[in-house]
């Protein structure tokens, strides 16, 4: 089996959605598709890790993003946890108003 | 053949992935995640990870998406408002900009190894070598993991499940 | 033979014959076949005036669907509204990708047909089968009215949790055959007989999963329309049918795989595969170029059995209440897939 396209397309790939998912965070005004853009950059990162994985023969990449794939299962368990308690006692979820912290 | 095939998914894996950061609804959004996932995982299989694109499809669009759905419908969320004033549209577009422009200086930068005549086992990546690995030389890293998940079954329990004030 | 061929002509001709052969022909018959067998149970005749022995009924129903003035919610979500039922059906035929149907010997190898052989056979299966949650959801959210929001929220929480006493009983078989490729597990079957022999508890669960999975009397409270409101309330016509269409096919999909997974697949008993009757009969039955469709057709009776037992079931047992379906799946079936699959291990280590 060989390799399909050269790596630095597939780094490439994997770049372009990093800053696509770095851009949502930047821009979006509520919780949870910020949540989103933080899934996409993690989707980003795998695919990277696949990536290195097949190119250095080696199988570490796919523990890696497996790794990366539970650990984002239970960030998303406990970040939207956190979005109904916010929803619960604050009543919104615009992230201009939750700002009890700052000043 | 498979080049043509892994240049339209990616395409349309960027595309789906700028369709979540750019549409109103929440709901189209996670629904445009799942298109995006599903394009990953067919990448996944064309880079001989079949193990990692079953899992990607099980846990990602599965499980996850499905949790934010959830949660987008019994909160009732409606569409947002994305950019509220004229300013920090430009400032938004304007991020967009030097962002692709970061882009293509990082496509020049990079110099990776590109030959394509390499070639991997047959058994690369299939669901034993992965086992072999995942419980060989990283079991630590396995316990960990489940260690993780029981401390986020733990948090979403003591988050949620709070006694009613008065 | 083409057909067998891993290039991309011989995978095209597949994709068209298993898709053609779920729903050209399999799916119309079920249909017929349901009508027809629940008016025998019930003692009566069932569809006989279209068509010989109502085979036509289907057609004509169909039309109907065809002709029928759709009605839409209003302030629906267009784009969603349309999507959920075509989002049905589209898990349905992609599971239909990795089921082997039989096998043919080419150049010395038993090779299975399949559409795709994938190393993770199983495993595609359980993730399709989490897909089928989206167009529930969907349908009840983008309906855009009360009832159908929650009868969404209810029926897809039923489909995720059996989802997890399936992926259990799925395990189990995994542990016993030693691979995750579903021509694998039929092969391992030829040796150690069916592993619905070897975990009769595995097989309960998970014929108890499916059965919730496809929305199946007894867990049909979702589409009880009698009872409850569920999350088509709002759809009318030709996307009505499909959600019910799209149901049929994830039947077909889910006996293909209890059959493959319990009973042995194309092989004809439990420890006879065809291989034996080949030096029985002196003939190789899968080298053969006419006889190598027995293992497919004997695959085939053993799944319209199963098809036969859904339909049989639903007019058998009552309809369970929402909070004894739950109750069922968390509190019953996860500690009996639980103890199967402990059992499992302790049979896998002995035996190996």
């Amino acid at each position: 089996m060989s390799m399909v396209v050269p790596l630095s397309h597939v780094i490439g790939l994997s770049l372009i959605l990093f800053f696509i998912g770095l851009t949502g965070i930047f821009t979006r005004r509520d919780a949870i598709t910020v949540f989103l853009a933080v899934e996409i950059l993690l989707n980003a990162a795998n695919i990277a890790f696949i990536g290195f994985a097949q190119s250095l023969e080696s199988e570490f990449g796919h523990v890696a993003a497996f790794t990366v794939i539970c650990i984002a299962a239970a960030e998303a368990a406990i970040g939207l946890s956190i979005v109904i308690r916010l929803k619960a006692d604050h009543r919104t979820l615009k992230l201009k108003d939750l700002n009890e912290l700052r000043g | 053949m498979e080049a043509i095939i892994f240049y339209i998914f990616s395409g349309f894996a960027v595309l789906f992935s700028l369709m979540v950061i750019l549409l109103k609804n929440p709901v189209t959004s996670a629904l445009s995640l799942v298109a995006s996932f599903f394009c990953v995982s067919g990448i996944f299989f064309l880079l001989h990870a079949s193990f990692l694109g079953v899992i990607q499809i099980l846990i990602y669009a599965g499980a996850i998406v499905v949790l934010f759905l959830y949660v987008l419908m019994l909160l009732n969320i409606k569409k947002e408002d994305l950019i509220e004033n004229k300013m920090e549209r430009r400032l938004g577009y304007g991020g967009k900009a030097l962002v692709l422009v970061l882009v293509l200086f990082a496509f020049q930068v990079i110099d990776l190894p590109t030959s394509s005549t390499m070639q991997v086992r047959e058994s690369f990546g299939t669901v034993a070598s992965f086992g072999q690995e995942l419980l060989g030389p990283f079991a630590i890293v396995f316990e960990l993991v489940s260690l993780v998940l029981l401390a986020a079954i733990l948090g979403v329990v003591a988050l949620i499940s709070r006694k009613e004030k008065g | 033979m083409l057909l067998f061929e891993q290039n991309w002509l011989g995978a095209i001709l597949r994709i068209l014959i298993s898709f053609g052969a779920i729903f050209g022909v399999l799916v119309y018959m079920m249909v017929w076949a349901e009508r027809k067998i629940s008016a025998w149970i019930q003692d009566r005749i069932g569809p006989n005036r279209v068509g010989p022995f109502g085979l036509l009924q289907g057609l004509a129903d169909g039309i109907k669907f065809i002709f029928k003035e759709e009605i839409k919610p209003q302030n629906c979500h267009r784009f969603l509204y349309t999507l959920a039922p075509f989002l049905a059906v589209f898990p349905a035929v992609l599971a239909f990708g990795v089921v082997p149907f039989g096998a043919r010997e080419i150049g010395g190898e038993i090779k299975p047909l399949v559409v795709a052989d994938i190393d993770a056979g199983i495993l595609f299966t359980l993730s399709i089968a989490s897909l089928g949650v989206f167009s529930i959801l969907l349908a009840g959210w983008s309906s855009n009215s009360k009832y159908p929001v929650i009868g969404g929220l209810r029926a897809g929480a039923q489909v995720i949790s059996y989802e997890v006493p399936m992926g259990l009983a799925v395990l189990a078989v995994l542990l016993l055959a030693g691979s995750a490729r579903l021509s694998d597990i039929v092969t391992m079957q030829n040796t150690h007989g069916w592993f619905l022999f070897l975990c009769p508890l595995g097989f309960f669960v998970f014929l108890s999963s499916i059965f919730a999975e496809t929305n199946r009397l007894p867990f049909d409270l979702p589409e009880g329309e009698t009872e409850i409101v569920g999350y088509h309330a709002e759809y009318s016509s030709m996307k009505f049918a499909m959600f019910f269409m799209a149901e049929y096919a994830n039947m077909i999909t889910v006996s293909c795989l209890t059959v493959l997974m319990f009973f042995g697949g194309w092989e004809f008993l439990p420890f006879c595969g065809w291989n034996q009757v080949s030096t029985f009969l002196g003939r190789s039955i899968y080298a053969d170029p006419i006889l190598w469709l027995v293992p497919t057709i004997w695959f085939c009776l053993k799944v319209f059995f199963f098809l036969f037992l859904f339909i049989w079931v639903r007019w058998t047992l009552p309809r369970f209440r929402y909070d004894q379906l739950m109750a069922l799946s968390w509190k019953k079936l996860i500690p009996i897939g639980v103890v199967n699959l402990v059992t499992t291990i302790i049979l896998v280590t002995k035996l190996s």
